[in-house]
This record gives structure tokens, sequence and C-alpha cells, in this order.
């Protein structure tokens, strides 16, 4: 280990994230140029920053402290029954559904008043039953009363 | 050999070839005859009843008859002039009411208080016997004995349910004629009609000259009178099944074994009924069915308003046969039968018939109604 390391090794993590003073940086540069464990140390450190800086961030919950701001996404809050709101908002639209259709069924089922009417010829029905009764295993010579 | 013995030994061997030969023929004969020999003759009733049928149709007579009913405790009595020419041509007359004439190439029913004439169908007079064997089913029928009637020997029967041994019928069948002439109609102990000949005259004279009222319009329509188109086709089962399938009440049988025999599309008039008739080898019972709500006020005379079987129809106390009228979903059902009191009504709770109007039912119906709106099958 070259003289000196000791004394740039902290600032290892500055010089890789741009936050080192010009002068320190020009030090920093003189040191790593003739210093190889360092010039190591330094790539290990960037691609440590890389992979932290490739992780998406995580939401603190509010209820453990967690500061909301402008970019950081809304989480989906339950509703007061303990189910996901887009469970229950598709619930309602479903029960919606049901009480139109309800509502719908009530006003077609109404009594039909409009159907046509028709003459009900019953003396002529007992004479055509007769026709294709009359020949009936106890024959008779009738079984007509047209009137009682 | 003795010579004197010779002789005999050779008839007797002619008379053994000549025995052989009887036994052989019997025994043919046997084989022949045997199973015929041992069939059970056909009972005398159905000789006796198959014979009334045939009188009824090939019998030349005329005559009056009574007709008693019982509704409800109350009698009805009417009297009808019958006359059978012998060749299938049958009339029947109220000379104040009506007339109604069947025969093998159609009839016609004329109805004198309201005017009007309608044609009818041929009717088949001498089928009786091809229903006996479904007669037995249901009842009993027996030879009880004989008796006088218009001092005419007749022969009694008695037809009793096989379920119960109820009485159900009492005939008297002339012995010389053959002809039904007296008819009584029970359930259980209790009469329920009874029709009979007051006259009969087996000798009628054929077109006499100055007819009486009844005979005349046996013929057919009187000039006077307004005449009703009437068209009737047979519809078999194939039709039937599609009729079905488009929402026709066409049950294949009804309560009290009665069985769909033959169907028929009647094209009257602003409607189409369709008449489908049942019969359970005794009775039988027609209903017609109509697409649409009864207009009320075209019923004929005599009908009066029931709610006994929970739902608002219309029947005709004392008439027989009897009727009944009533609406479905907008479909009027008409039911003409000579069932029991019992049986008829049995047949009509058995039918569709209006229910209480309640939540449900009308969410059913109107379901119902919206799937056919949009259902493609519908």
């Amino acid at each position: 280990m070259a003289d000196g390391c000791d004394a740039f090794e902290p600032l290892g993590s500055a010089w890789v994230d741009g936050e080192l003073r010009h002068d320190e940086r020009a030090n920093m540069a003189a040191h790593l140029q003739g210093c190889p464990r360092c010039r190591s140390r330094i790539t290990g450190l960037r691609i440590t920053s890389t992979m932290l800086r490739s992780v998406p961030q995580r939401q603190v919950p509010m209820e453990l402290g967690g500061v909301r701001t402008d970019a950081t996404p809304v989480p989906v809050a339950a509703d007061a029954s303990g189910l996901p709101r887009a469970l229950a908002r598709s619930l309602a639209g479903m029960a919606a559904a049901v009480a139109l259709l309800g509502v719908a069924a009530f006003a077609a089922g109404a009594p039909d008043t409009d159907a046509r009417t028709v003459a009900v010829p019953v003396d002529v029905y007992v004479a055509d039953h007769i026709v294709h009764s009359i020949g009936g295993p106890v024959s008779t010579p009738a079984l007509l009363s047209a009137q009682p | 050999m003795n010579p004197r013995t010779a002789r005999p030994v050779a008839g007797t061997a002619a008379v053994g070839r000549a025995a052989s030969a009887v036994l052989l023929i019997a025994a043919v004969l046997v084989a022949v005859l045997g199973p015929v020999a041992k069939a059970e003759p056909a009972p005398r009733w159905r000789y006796l009843l198959d014979r009334a049928a045939q009188a009824a149709e090939e019998r030349a007579y005329a005559g009056e008859a009574l007709w008693v009913t019982y509704d409800a405790g109350q009698a009805h009595v009417s009297t009808f002039q019958v006359q059978s020419s012998g060749n299938g041509d049958l009339s029947l007359a109220d000379s104040d009411n009506y007339a109604i004439r069947l025969a093998d190439d159609g009839g016609g029913l004329a109805e004198y208080e309201r005017g009007w004439f309608v044609p009818l169908p041929a009717a088949d007079l001498a089928k009786a016997h091809k229903g006996l064997s479904r007669l037995e089913e249901k009842y009993q029928v027996a030879v009880t004995g004989s008796q006088q009637l218009l001092d005419r020997d007749c022969t009694t029967l008695e037809i009793t349910a096989r379920a119960g041994g109820g009485l159900v019928e009492r005939l008297w069948i002339d012995d010389a004629s053959g002809l039904l002439l007296r008819r009584e109609t029970y359930a259980g102990d209790e009469l329920l009609r009874m029709v009979s000949y007051l006259a009969l005259d087996l000798n009628p004279r054929r077109t006499p000259r100055g007819a009486p009222t009844a005979q005349r319009a046996t013929r057919g329509q009187r000039p006077s009178m307004v005449r009703r188109s009437q068209e009737v086709a047979e519809v078999d089962s194939a039709d039937l099944e599609v009729l079905r399938d488009a929402g026709w009440t066409v049950p294949t049988a009804l309560p009290g074994n009665y069985r769909a025999e033959s169907s028929f599309a009647v094209s009257a008039g602003d409607s189409q009924p369709l008449q489908v008739v049942y019969s359970d080898g005794l009775y039988t019972m027609s209903l017609f069915e109509q697409s649409g709500r009864p207009n009320w006020d075209t019923l004929p005379p005599g009908a009066q308003e029931t709610t006994d079987l929970g739902f608002k129809a219309y029947t005709w106390p004392g008439a027989v046969p009897q009727r009944m009228v009533w609406e479905a979903s907008g479909v009027t059902y008409s039911l003409v039968g000579d069932a029991p009191p019992e049986e008829f009504r049995a047949v009509v709770a058995a039918l569709p018939h209006p229910t209480s109007d309640g939540l449900v039912d009308r969410l059913q119906r109107g379901l119902g109604r919206l799937w056919s709106w949009v259902s493609p099958w519908s």
C-alpha cells in the first residue's frame, strides 16, 4: 500500500459521486495514478453505486413515517372492510347492474293488458268435440246439450 | 300256416292301418286347432259394446231421448230428437235450440236462437270398437243381468273403476237391435246424469213430406241462417312437436290416464285454435287452445263465472259435455269433456292457469320477456 492511501481512502466515495473540491480532486487523481490498490477500490465503489441506482425506490408507508412527495407514487389503500378498493368498485358495479336488471324485469313483467282478444265459440267447440268423440266405446246417440 | 286263420290276420292289419290313419289325422287336427280351441272367448260385454257402436251407425232408427243431469243437487232436464239414416248419418235436434248432424262426409251445427250455422268435419261413428282395449286399462266391465226397457228385452252392464271399484256407468243394451237405450253415469253412489230413450222407432220412414223441424235442420243450413266458416285439419305428431317447441301447451297425457289420441288445427273467424282430443278409454276430453285473451262477451249464453279452482273461469252448470274456459299468460283455454266432474277439475288444475301475481311472479315474467327480446333462439 502506497504512502498516503489511508488519507485518500475516505475520499473514495466522494470521488465516485463527484463531490470533491478542485484541489482534492487533483491530489486524488495524482494518488490514483500511482496506486493500483486505490484504483481497484474506486472501481468497486463505482460498480456498487451503479447497482444501487438501478434498484427502484421503495416507498415507506405513511404509517411507518414515510414522506409523500409529488414524485412518490400513491399506494393502493384498502377500504374499511379490508378489501382492495378495486375489488370493492367491481362489486359495487355488479350490484348496480343487478339492481338495474331487477328494475327492468319489474317493468317488463307488468301484466299484459295489450294482448289481442279472441272470440271463444264454446258451442262450436262442443260440436267439434262430439264429432271427434262420438265413436267412444260406450257410444250413446248424443252427449250434447248446447243449453243446460 | 293255417288257412282258416290267415284271413283274420290280414283284416286286423287293415284295421290297424285305418286306426293309425285316424289317429294321425286327429293329431294333425289337434296340432292345428288346439291353440284356437284353447283361446279364451272374447268377453260378452266387449261383443255387446262393439255391437252397440256398430248399431249406432248401421241401423235406421228415430226416437226421442231424455237428458237429466245433476249439478250441485239441482236437476237439469231436456229432451231431443234422434234420427239415424242407417248409413252413417246421425242427427240430434232440440227443435227450439239447435240441430246437429254427424256424418261420414261431414255435418253441421245449426243454432236456431242465434241464427247461425257452422259446418262440422266428418265423424266416424263406428270407430268405437277401436277403443275397447283401452277401456280395460282403467275400468272393469261386467254383464249384470236382463231388464225390460220400452217393452224391449235389454242386457244390463256395469262399468266400475279398477282403482277403488266404484260404480261408473250402468248401461241398457237392446237385445234385438244392439242399440244402447239407456245410460246412467255415477260418481260413487251419486247419479251424475242419465240419458234414455222415451220412444224409439226402428223402422222410421225415410224423408217424409212435411218433416218436423228437427229433420229439416239436420239437412243443413236454413236460408235465413248466417254461415260461419270453419276449416279443420288434422295435426300429426311431428307438427305437434313443432307447436310444443313454439310454446303451445300440448301435453301427451293428462291426469286420470287420459292420453292424447288426435289433434286438429281449427281455422275459424279471428283465431286458429288447436284442438287435442284425450281419452281414458271411456270418457273423452278436448282441449282447445287459442293465442290471445278471451273476449268474455262472446261466450254462449248460460256461462257463469267461477273461482272454485283459485282463478277466474267460466262454466255452464248442468251442461253435458262439461265445458270450462279460462285464460293464462295471454292464452285462452277451453276444455270440453264428459268425464266425471272430479276428473274434469283435476285436468283443469293440471293445465296452465293464472297464479297470484306477486313480486316473484312479476320478476320471473319480466326476465322471461327480456330474454325473449335479446335471445336469438326465441
